[in-house]
């Protein structure tokens, strides 16, 4: 996707000012907004399965079966009393998953969020103001584009013993705001010159607010695509941190499970329930994320779908 | 081309590698933590000696590693030392230097990566022209999600399915190892069988992956091709349908598809790095996993500035020579 695209689209917020116009109600409205956004509702649908799993899943699984020496037997096959069977040191895979995902998860969404903010901010800075600030922050985006930054990450968390989530989460998102970055400076940079925000500026309002009142609701589509991105990107380098064995390794994440597989072997011994099943979870949630953000990215610049 | 393009893009590439080597510099030796005393200590625990008094031992290493002095003095020695391309000793097996490691390991992950880079760019971008393609057969439209999951997904995680079904399952194909264990390559015919036959799983997985992203570039960029007035022209004008399909469409797209593959390019190195270790090929990204697992940051941070250095310069060499190879570009600005 090219700037010149980004720039020329037409904002989503004229079809939802002309919408509220007939009046509907909420529901309809809802209704409506993910049916004919298909994309955005097939992917939010595939992310909340794998919300529930970890989310409600505790509910039905007792935890205390993910723990190394519950008395499970090791290296079981998925059976009735372990459905998902169990990993060389006899914790129970489903307990497992179930204890790990919302771990994943909440990295995801912490790192997402701050990288979106840090990206949002540079991009709204850059675009509005333009001159050597917009000159200088694009150079920094450029350059912490080109730099590849599971690596940095590496150095980082191989110098400390452990990393908590919270902080896992925040060096993650020093490299996952770029995307974001870029997509808000477009946008900003083609909006500041619509007549309203002109009308806004004459009549004297403070720049302050006019990011805040007259931007930021123009923007939300694309904040909100660049989260659904930036999340991605954050539960990736998430992942390849703990499948290296570094990163908060005293906590059963994800990546962590795929790290002890690796660790034990687990596909040349042919214990394929031990990396399949956080496969499938990896596979469903990386699917929703990506058709979502694809959806989001139609809904916020109608001018990417495709013409029939 | 304009100077003044070419100096900025110069610059830029200066100032990503400064900025790497700058950070790395800070991390390793701002953080918590003392790796020399960690390795010392791991060491006299490993020979049965406990309690001893390291510090001379501990004073002796740093000396040796050029870790004492104030800050800014080890800060011009290192980057003296990299300006030789001195990336000092690996602290884990002593007297090879890192550069003799990285040098060993370089050549599997470049040769892994220039081949998948090639044909998943040949292969997802016809894929993903023919989606975008209204008049392609229908089947060629379902691809469309298989694309999207495998553009999503790790690259390590294909990896492992391959490795499980081809390798270990099946056993079509070897599961680890550049080449077999024991083998002496050499300059014939079965060192090439060798390499190619251990190098198809890792490579398997990173292709399987990237078509997925050139797959679905590719039919972004094709999707704003249709309203063209110059397709229409091609129509009217009776052309044949793979005429328009290759000439017309897929010939203004793909090099802006190059550009986004650009950007893309520092994630794939990080993905292929993963997909090494879970074959474990004897490329930079197993080197990584030893140096880890051995506590060898002067290894880790080696790996770091050359796997650096090597996207930012492939980014310097694409920027530089796109305008000669798209007429449409001339860089009169900057």
């Amino acid at each position: 996707m090219t700037v010149e695209q980004i720039t020329e689209s037409s904002t989503p917020s004229d079809e939802t000012a002309s919408a509220a116009i007939v009046s509907i109600g909420f529901a309809t409205r809802t209704y409506r907004f993910f049916r004919y956004n298909m994309k955005i509702t097939v992917g939010l649908f595939l992310v909340l399965i794998i919300v529930a799993f970890g989310y409600i899943g505790p509910l039905f699984v007792d935890l205390e079966r993910a723990e190394v020496g519950s008395f499970i037997p090791p290296g079981q096959p998925p059976s009735a009393e372990n459905w998902l069977g169990t990993d060389a040191q006899g914790r129970d895979m489903l307990a497992w998953l179930i204890e790990a995902t919302p771990q994943s998860l909440r990295v995801g969404v912490l790192a997402g969020a701050l990288g979106v903010f840090i990206g949002a901010s540079v991009g709204f800075i850059a675009g509005y103001y333009g001159g050597w600030i917009d000159t200088v922050l694009r150079t920094v985006t450029d350059i912490a584009m080109a730099v590849p930054g599971l690596l940095v990450l590496i150095v980082l968390a191989s110098m400390v013993d452990v990393l908590t989530l919270e902080a896992m989460a925040m060096v993650i998102a020093a490299f996952a705001w770029m995307g974001a970055a870029r997509v808000i400076r477009a946008q900003v940079l083609s909006l500041r010159e619509r007549q309203y925000v002109e009308i806004a500026r004459m009549s004297g309002e403070k720049g302050i607010y006019i990011v805040f009142f007259e931007l930021m609701p123009n923007l939300m589509p694309f904040l909100l695509a660049a989260f659904v991105g930036s999340l991605i990107g954050a539960i990736l380098a998430a992942v390849g941190l703990e499948f290296l064995g570094l990163g908060a390794t005293h906590i059963s994440t994800l990546g962590n499970i795929l790290y002890w597989q690796n660790f034990y072997n687990a596909v040349i011994r042919g214990m394929w329930w031990w990396w399949g099943s956080p496969i499938v979870i990896f596979i469903v949630l990386f699917a929703g994320l990506f058709i979502a953000s694809i959806g989001l990215d139609e809904w916020a610049n109608p001018r990417l779908k495709e013409r029939a | 081309m304009n100077p003044a393009y070419i100096a900025r893009r110069l610059l830029l590439f200066v100032l990503t590698v400064g900025v790497v080597v700058t950070l790395i510099f800070l991390l390793t030796r701002l953080a918590p933590g003392d790796p020399i005393e960690a390795k010392v200590l791991a060491l006299e625990a490993q020979a049965g000696n406990t309690g001893g008094d390291i510090g001379p031992i501990v004073e002796a290493y740093r000396a040796k590693f050029q870790l004492d002095g104030p800050l800014h003095i080890q800060y011009a020695t290192y980057l003296k030392n990299l300006l030789r391309g001195d990336l000092g000793y690996s602290m884990a097996k002593y007297p090879s230097t890192v550069a003799d490691l990285i040098s060993a390991a370089l050549p599997w992950s470049i040769g892994i990566a220039l081949v998948t880079t090639v044909i998943a760019m040949l292969f997802g971008s016809l894929v993903g022209a023919m989606i975008a393609w209204r008049k392609s057969f229908l089947l060629v439209q379902f691809t469309l999600p298989v694309l999207m999951v495998t553009a999503a997904v790790p690259f390590f995680l294909f990896g492992l399915a391959l490795q499980f079904f081809l390798g270990v399952h099946w056993k079509i194909f070897p599961t680890a190892f550049g080449v077999d264990p024991g083998f002496i390559p050499g300059w014939n015919l079965e060192t090439l069988w060798q390499l190619v036959k251990h190098a198809t799983l890792p490579a398997g997985a990173v292709i399987v992956a990237s078509t997925g992203l050139w797959g679905l570039g590719m039919r972004a960029m094709m999707v704003t091709t249709a309203g063209e007035d110059y397709m229409v022209m091609g129509d009217a004008k009776g052309l044949k349908e793979r005429r328009i399909f290759f000439g017309y469409a897929v010939r203004n797209v793909l090099l802006p598809q190059t550009t986004s593959f650009a950007l893309s390019l520092a994630s794939v190195v990080g993905g292929l790095l993963l997909v090494e270790i879970v074959f474990n090929y004897p490329g930079i990204g197993l080197l990584l996993r030893d140096a880890i697992g051995g506590s060898d940051y002067f290894l880790i941070q080696g790996i770091t500035l050359i796997t650096t250095f090597a996207v930012a310069f492939a980014l310097l060499v694409m920027d530089l020579i796109y305008p000669f190879i798209d007429p449409r570009i001339s860089y009169n600005r900057t």
